[in-house]
């Protein structure tokens, strides 16, 4: 087991515990903004914590699809993280071409749950698969797209090595590509994730639902499982755009065998600490959108993923030209 | 080619015998036997080819009117024929259960040996297809394999629909035959004879595009491409569940075979056949999985779908021709690769899907999704095995539908990098594009079918009909869903099997060598071996979860109760999304290219103060169809219709056409300078 392999699982594992308290954050500074104490900074862990210890109640129209569905959310969402790289250190599962693996991850955590909402037969649950599945089939092309341009922009197929390219010296001679993307995947974020202005994770009117509206019937251990998922796939898609976003200079943390580099410990510590840094700051930030907007019109949202999709376009044509 | 001919002679003889039985039950287990039979013979005898990269040639001593009767088996053949054997000789396995069982409701004796004659036909027409070395012989197995399913489709000739079905299916398939015959024709007076070799081997063609044109049309008719897609939806619902197995798992294919084989004939690629063929399989793709989308027929979306895997398979093959005429190793291998596996894949999940749905149509009578629901408590095997299928549709992994895009994703970055700076790096981004846009749409597609039919409660009583499929029909089900999973997993292994016909592709396509490197392959069937532990990591996970979950359910044993909707006490069946529901958003955002008509009507000031009843109405017609019909076909009617004049009944009119004619021929003669 060499050095980079076990920094490798170690962050996989940091990853694990930290995601609830990611949310935990952003609640903690909507609750602050609108005035309130809110809740504690750990209330996810408790919830996950209640929900396994609960007897679920199924409805009778359901079938095994309803149990598989969350399942299928979870095991999905912790592969993605195990393919997720912090700055500077590359995933346990890297290989080139695990970007595609990344998005058919998403899309099949994305499958699993709305054909559990679709399997409990109700009207309300049907209109959030529906929902779900329109506004993720329009994000698909345009994740692709910026994940495609990262790969050229770094001449790489594995993320592992889009993000370790993105240094500072990167940053200063092509920074309009890289904000275009962060602009991109920031808008993706909002949208696989169900924040505003896409949706609205705290109420529960049907104007406003997307995705909390999909998980409606489940209970007990299966809600744990959708919560928890819910908070690795935030994890996941804000360690990507932290990674796009670091400009931490190229300072190689293990040499070509997998061995300790230069930097030592020290050097593992700072890059994961600002990694985590950049995390929080990103739940910040999405926490003070959501209390700074309101959440679109449901036909607007396919106008936030063309503006999505037009980042993206434009930083593959910044690249064409470079 | 001793295999090749008992093969083939196999199929004849299970054709003849049928026929010769009539209308007993012997015919179809018969002909069963026989395709059975030959499939079994010609899998091992094309895997083996395969996997050895040999090309076999052989001629029988047939007289054809033109050309002869030569056979070559080379890879890319070998390839094509996999497919065609495995899924004729599973059809055949449910064959006759599935013509007894519509005997079994209708009480006319419907003719089973004219049905297995022409089975067997068709099964024998795609493998002379696909081994023909002669340009004759090639269009007269082609038409052979063209004409079988007409008479397939007009199992139930009683209902008009059905014969509506056949007709137009008759009508595609002749009107796409036009443009080959004007292809192989005109090769064949150029280089001076219509062997293959001696095509192959005709220097510099006078109209290389031309010749491309008329073999992308013809052949494009066969695959499904934009606008000539028309007769799929027609005819793929009116075929009963074997016999839309093979026209969508096989028969597709072949035309795709065609083309890859007139590229081959037709010596250097220039680089607007790659525009071309990535144009068309872009906009066959998208507009495929759009109009799928919207359809409220189980097995009109499938045939929509068939379509747009066609035109992802053509986007592949563009942009593999591009990245060769590039000099791009690793982008063409992944390309190419990927359209072959992706064919591959196709052939399994899409028969697998449309056997589901005829044992759906069978046992309730309807595939309208709006009558369905709630199928899997029904039918729970078969539910199980359209789940897969849909997984597999959708590109999701671990199933194979992802492993061949995952290649085509791969391949797009890969092309991207080779081309930086050219103008070409953009058609790599929007291919890129495009296929990240219609897969997540078939995610959308597919998650609507099988949600709506199979999961959530009853929407009308014909659901209480469904049962559970019969032993044969598990089998053959239970095997392809097997499939699906095993080739994910053996993707690195399948891929390396595609190696020879790759190279036999790119030796004779007339560019320099070398276009494909060694370790291109194994660099991609790497990839693919990565993917796969992936894959198995995720089923690992899966299963601790599962693990997990029982434990905690001993210990917190569930209820069951009402589904909770957040409240609402009393739900029926009736509240539940329909297929106009989920597909009414994204139909409406994507209006101008769909055009769905809605026909919603509103309150008028008369109906003051109780609305009446009303109904809206929401159609998604392909417009394609309607424009064909219009410019084209309405007006040849009507021109048809001006001269029936010439038809008046009258005998002495017609012996004065006699007469009339006999006068003009006999002025020509005479009068003619020879």
């Amino acid at each position: 087991m060499t050095a980079q392999l076990a920094s490798s699982i170690f962050c996989v594992l940091l990853s694990f515990l930290l995601a609830p308290l990611l949310i935990g954050v952003i609640n903690r500074v909507k609750a602050r903004m609108g005035g309130r104490q809110g809740r504690p900074l750990l209330q996810l862990y408790f919830d996950i914590n209640k929900l396994l210890r609960k007897a679920p109640v199924y409805s009778h129209t359901t079938s095994w699809v309803f149990q598989a569905g969350p399942m299928l959310a979870l095991a999905t969402a912790v592969c993605a993280v195990c393919i997720m790289p912090y700055s500077g250190f590359s995933a346990p599962y890297a290989f080139e071409g695990d970007f595609v693996m990344l998005a058919g991850l998403f899309a099949l955590g994305r499958l699993g749950l709305i054909l559990a909402a679709l399997d409990t037969g109700s009207a309300f649950e049907g209109m959030g698969a529906a929902r779900e599945a329109l506004f993720s089939a329009f994000a698909e092309p345009v994740f692709f797209l910026g994940l495609a341009v990262l790969a050229h922009a770094s001449g790489s197929m594995s993320i592992s090595n889009m993000i370790s390219s993105v240094s500072a010296e990167a940053w200063s001679s092509n920074w309009s590509l890289y904000l275009l993307l962060i602009l991109s995947f920031f808008l993706l974020l909002l949208t696989e994730n169900c924040r505003i202005p896409v949706d609205d994770p705290n109420t529960h009117l049907e104007l406003t639902m997307i995705h909390e509206v999909m998980v409606l019937d489940h209970s007990g251990p299966e809600l744990a499982f959708v919560e928890y998922a819910a908070a690795l796939k935030l994890w996941a898609f804000s360690l990507l755009i932290s990674g796009v976003l670091l400009p931490l200079p190229y300072n190689p943390l293990f040499t070509p065998e997998g061995a300790l580099g230069p930097y030592g410990f020290l050097g593992i510590a700072v890059n994961a600490l600002c990694s985590l840094l950049v995390v929080f700051l990103i739940g910040i930030f999405v926490g003070l959108m959501e209390s700074l907007m309101a959440r679109l019109r449901m036909d607007r949202v396919p106008q936030v993923l063309t503006l999505a999709g037009s980042f993206a376009g434009l930083a593959a044509l910044a690249l064409w030209r470079a | 080619m001793l295999i090749l001919y008992t093969i083939l002679f196999l199929l004849l003889g299970g054709a003849v015998l049928s026929l010769l039985l009539g209308s007993r039950p012997a015919a179809l287990y018969t002909a069963a036997g026989s395709v059975i039979a030959a499939s079994v013979m010609g899998f091992t005898f094309s895997l083996q080819l395969l996997l050895a990269g040999v090309t076999l040639s052989g001629q029988l001593p047939i007289p054809l009117p033109l050309g002869s009767c030569l056979f070559t088996v080379d890879p890319p053949a070998a390839v094509f024929l996999l497919p065609v054997f495995l899924i004729s000789g599973l059809a055949a396995l449910i064959l006759p259960s599935r013509m007894m069982g519509l005997n079994a409701g209708i009480g006319d004796q419907l003719a089973y040996g004219r049905h297995c004659f022409f089975f067997c036909t068709l099964v024998l027409g795609m493998v002379l297809v696909l081994t023909a070395a002669d340009a004759v012989f090639f269009l007269i197995s082609w038409e052979v394999m063209s004409l079988a399913p007409f008479f397939l489709l007009s199992a139930h000739d009683k209902d008009g629909k059905e014969r509506y079905a056949a007709w137009i299916y008759l009508v595609a398939a002749h009107l796409g035959v036009l443009p080959l015959l004007m292809l192989f024709a005109d090769m064949s007076v150029e280089a001076g004879a219509s062997g293959f070799y001696a095509l192959a081997a005709h220097g510099a063609w006078k109209k290389p595009g031309l010749l491309f044109v008329l073999a992308l049309v013809g052949f494009g008719v066969k695959i499904g491409l934009f606008p000539l897609h028309v007769w799929m939806p027609e005819s793929y619902p009116a075929a009963p569940g074997h016999v839309a197995a093979v026209l969508s798992g096989a028969m597709v294919n072949l035309g795709l075979y065609g083309i890859i084989r007139v590229i081959l004939l037709l010596g250097p690629p220039e680089i607007w056949w790659a525009y071309l063929l990535m144009a068309v399989g872009g906009v066959t793709g998208v507009l495929g999985i759009f109009f799928a989308m919207a359809q409220s027929r189980l097995k009109r979306v499938l045939a929509y779908s068939s379509a747009e895997n066609m035109g992802i398979i053509c986007l592949a093959l563009g942009s593999g021709l591009l990245a060769m005429l590039h000099r791009a190793d690793l982008a063409s291998v992944l390309f190419l690769g990927g359209a072959l596996l992706h064919m591959w894949n196709h052939a399994v999940f899409k028969s697998l899907y449309f056997i589901g749905a005829s044992h759906i149509s069978h046992s309730t009578g309807t595939t309208t999704i709006n009558h369905l629901g709630g199928l899997h408590k029904r039918m729970p095997f078969a539910g199980a095995c359209t789940a897969v299928a849909s997984a597999s549709l959708a590109g999701a992994p671990p199933f194979n539908g992802f492993m061949s895009e995952l290649l085509l994703y791969a391949g797009f970055v890969a092309g991207a990098l080779a081309t930086a700076g050219t103008d070409s790096n953009l058609l790599f981004w929007a291919g890129l594009f495009t296929l990240g846009g219609i897969a997540g749409f078939s995610l959308l597609c597919f998650a609507r079918v099988y949600g709506l039919v199979f999961l959530g409660a009853p929407r009308s009583s014909v659901v209480l009909q469904g049962q559970s499929a019969g032993s044969d029909w598990r089998f053959v089900m239970g095997l392809l869903t097997a499939l699906c999973l095993v080739m994910s997993l053996a993707a690195p292994r399948l891929f390396l099997t595609l190696q020879p016909a790759l190279f036999s592709f790119s030796a004779n396509i007339g560019l320099p060598l070398p276009l494909l490197s060694e370790d291109s392959f194994a660099h991609v069937a790497g990839l693919l071996g990565n993917v796969a532990i992936g894959c198995v990591f995720l089923s690992t996970v899966l299963l601790a979860l599962f693990l997990y979950r029982r434990s905690l359910a001993k210990r917190h044993p569930a209820e069951t109760g009402l589904t909770w909707d957040c409240g609402y006490r009393f739900p029926t069946a009736r509240m539940q999304y329909t297929g106009g529901g989920f597909a009414e958003f994204p139909a409406g955002l994507l209006r101008a290219i769909l055009r769905p008509r809605i026909d919603q009507p509103g309150l008028s000031a008369s109906d003051n103060p109780f609305p009446r009843a009303a109904a809206a109405r929401f159609e998604s017609p392909d417009w394609a169809a309607e424009l064909w019909r219009e410019k084209l076909f309405n007006k040849i009617s009507r021109l048809a219709g001006k001269a029936k004049i010439i038809q008046q009944g009258v005998v002495n009119l017609y012996i004065l056409y006699i007469l009339v004619a006999l006068l003009a021929a006999l002025v020509w003669a005479l009068g003619w300078p020879s």
